[in-house]
């Protein structure tokens, strides 16, 4: 909450902001398009990436995205918490995705569809390396959707699992329990012959 | 030998690497946060009728706000600061703080500024005032390069706001036009018309003008019976201008530079200058969109040393390369 200035006719600078301070005081006092526009340039990016894994759709990943920050917009009069923001648009992403998955239009486009291309392996990766990755994210596709979400936000986004389970609305337990039946599947699926 | 956790990690890693996001992401998360306000402020007038009288111009009003920066908005545009309550229009005995659009003049151009004040109650009348009485009060822009046009003595007595126009009524209009008459006036229309649009989203299309509540049918030279108008920002507004930092601020290691413009194709330039005026960042800044619409761009700028810099926003003219409206601010990176 801002403090009043000393003398109500006096004009008051808008308190400079920086996003890597988050502090509380600082984000109170953005405005909702301020948090807009700090949160897009600190996170955009990554968020339409975590979409994207959700999803296996770039565009709809990215409209998802955008749909976030338009609902953080929207309730920021009551979060003005630059850490709780984070929050909020992870957890929005993760159910728009989920929403935008029931959808029958991006459920057939994300079965039909063959994988995007992906990055050009570097020397490093090696063609070995590609066919490794392409099989996993093969196998996460086919994973249960809160299976899917938890591996993407443990292994993606690096989530603890307190964080997970606020992203996703359910306990520690079961974001345990997903983690774990979502791994072995995930292992099985890279076994040889499999 | 890696484990298979960290197999997945490098593949999810890997599998998005190359996801790139639309360079106008943010231009479109603007526009539906603008569709949405203009879907919202009819019936937030009719549920706002009750408990807030000063809300009925709103009643009918679809909004569709001309104000440049409306559907391409910079930062700030959202002026409201509740300072108790956590709802956008409160009126309590202390008033509230709110957020101000000022055009000051510099070059020969407008160029605006955000300004907090504290009002009475958040109404579109209050934040024209409040706007306008800053405005005419010389020294106080915040960027010394800018000014006012207007002479000394003149004060705002009070505005309403009604069928799309806000009128001012101004005292104390001494009969020596200022240097820059007809800029005077334009900067009066631009504040008051993006002060009255900025304090609940209604459209503005002009400003009536009185002098000691009376239609005065010229001031300076200029007709001013009628309803006056923004010429095209364009003509009268700063090809550029830095948002963030303001000037004087203080940032941390780590902060954001937002320019806004209208530049042909959107085409800018970014520079940091230390304490000694070395160029510590020197780079392209593509705007949102090109002239004659108004663009904008945000840029995070990492690790500068603790110190005081200037940012830089102009653009390259084709004709000559020479730099073109140039707008600085000081800050101190601390």
């Amino acid at each position: 909450m801002l403090d009043p200035p000393a003398d109500p006719t006096a004009p008051t600078r808008v308190p400079p902001v920086d996003l890597t301070l988050a502090a509380d005081a600082a984000a109170r006092a953005w405005t909702a398009d301020e948090a807009v526009t700090r949160l897009f340039g600190a996170h955009y990016r990554n968020l339409v990436r975590l979409a994207s894994l959700l999803l296996h759709d770039r565009a709809v990943a990215e409209d998802v995205t955008q749909d976030a920050f338009v609902a953080l917009h929207r309730g920021w009069w009551r979060l003005r918490d630059a850490d709780k923001a984070l929050a909020y648009l992870r957890a929005s992403v993760v159910n728009k995705a989920r929403s935008a998955l029931r959808r029958r239009t991006v459920a057939d486009r994300y079965t039909a569809n063959a994988p995007p291309p992906g990055s050009a392996p570097s020397a490093e990766a090696g063609a070995l390396g590609v066919l490794e990755h392409e099989r996993v994210i093969a196998a996460l596709r086919r994973l249960p959707t809160r299976q899917r979400e938890v591996i993407v936000l443990r292994y993606y986004a690096d989530l603890s699992e307190a964080e997970i389970a606020d992203a996703i609305g359910v306990s520690r337990g079961a974001v345990k329990s997903h983690a774990a039946r979502g791994m072995a599947a995930l292992r099985k699926s890279l076994e040889p012959g499999s | 030998m890696r484990s298979d956790e960290e197999m997945v990690r490098q593949a999810l890693a890997a599998h998005v690497v190359d996801v790139e996001v639309e360079p106008y992401a943010l231009a479109e998360i603007r526009q539906r946060i603008a569709a949405r306000r203009r879907r919202f402020v009819p019936a937030f007038g009719v549920a706002g009728l009750a408990a807030a009288t000063v809300l009925a111009v709103l009643v009918g009003v679809v909004s569709c706000v001309p104000d440049f920066g409306r559907n391409h908005t910079p930062a700030g545009t959202s002026s409201r600061v509740p300072v108790a309550s956590s709802t956008s229009h409160p009126s309590t005995p202390s008033g509230v703080q709110i957020r101000v659009p000022v055009y000051y003049t510099g070059n020969g151009r407008l160029y605006r500024e955000y300004h907090v004040q504290r009002v009475p109650a958040d109404t579109v009348d209050g934040s024209v005032v409040a706007a306008l009485s800053d405005m005419l009060r010389a020294g106080s822009a915040a960027d010394p390069d800018y000014a006012t046009a207007w002479p000394a003595g003149v004060s705002v007595r009070g505005a309403t706001y009604a069928d799309k126009v806000v009128t001012v009524d101004l005292t104390g209009i001494p009969a020596s036009p200022p240097s820059a008459a007809h800029l005077a006036v334009q900067q009066l229309v631009w504040t008051a018309s993006a002060a009255g649009a900025d304090a609940a989203h209604v459209e503005v299309t002009g400003v009536r003008l009185l002098v000691d509540g009376k239609v005065r049918s010229t001031l300076w030279g200029s007709g001013t019976s009628g309803v006056l108008h923004r010429d095209a920002f364009s003509e009268i507004v700063a090809p550029l201008w830095v948002i963030d930092p303001q000037e004087g601020d203080a940032v941390g290691k780590t902060f954001t530079v937002h320019v806004a413009g209208v530049v042909f194709e959107g085409a800018a330039r970014l520079r940091i200058r230390d304490a000694d005026g070395k160029p510590v960042r020197d780079q392209p800044l593509q705007l949102s969109v090109g002239s004659p619409s108004q663009g904008d761009a945000t840029v995070t700028v990492k690790d500068l040393p603790s110190g005081r810099y200037t940012v830089e926003a102009f653009f390259v003219a084709l004709r000559d390369s020479r730099e073109q409206g140039l707008d600085d601010h000081h800050f101190t990176v601390s």
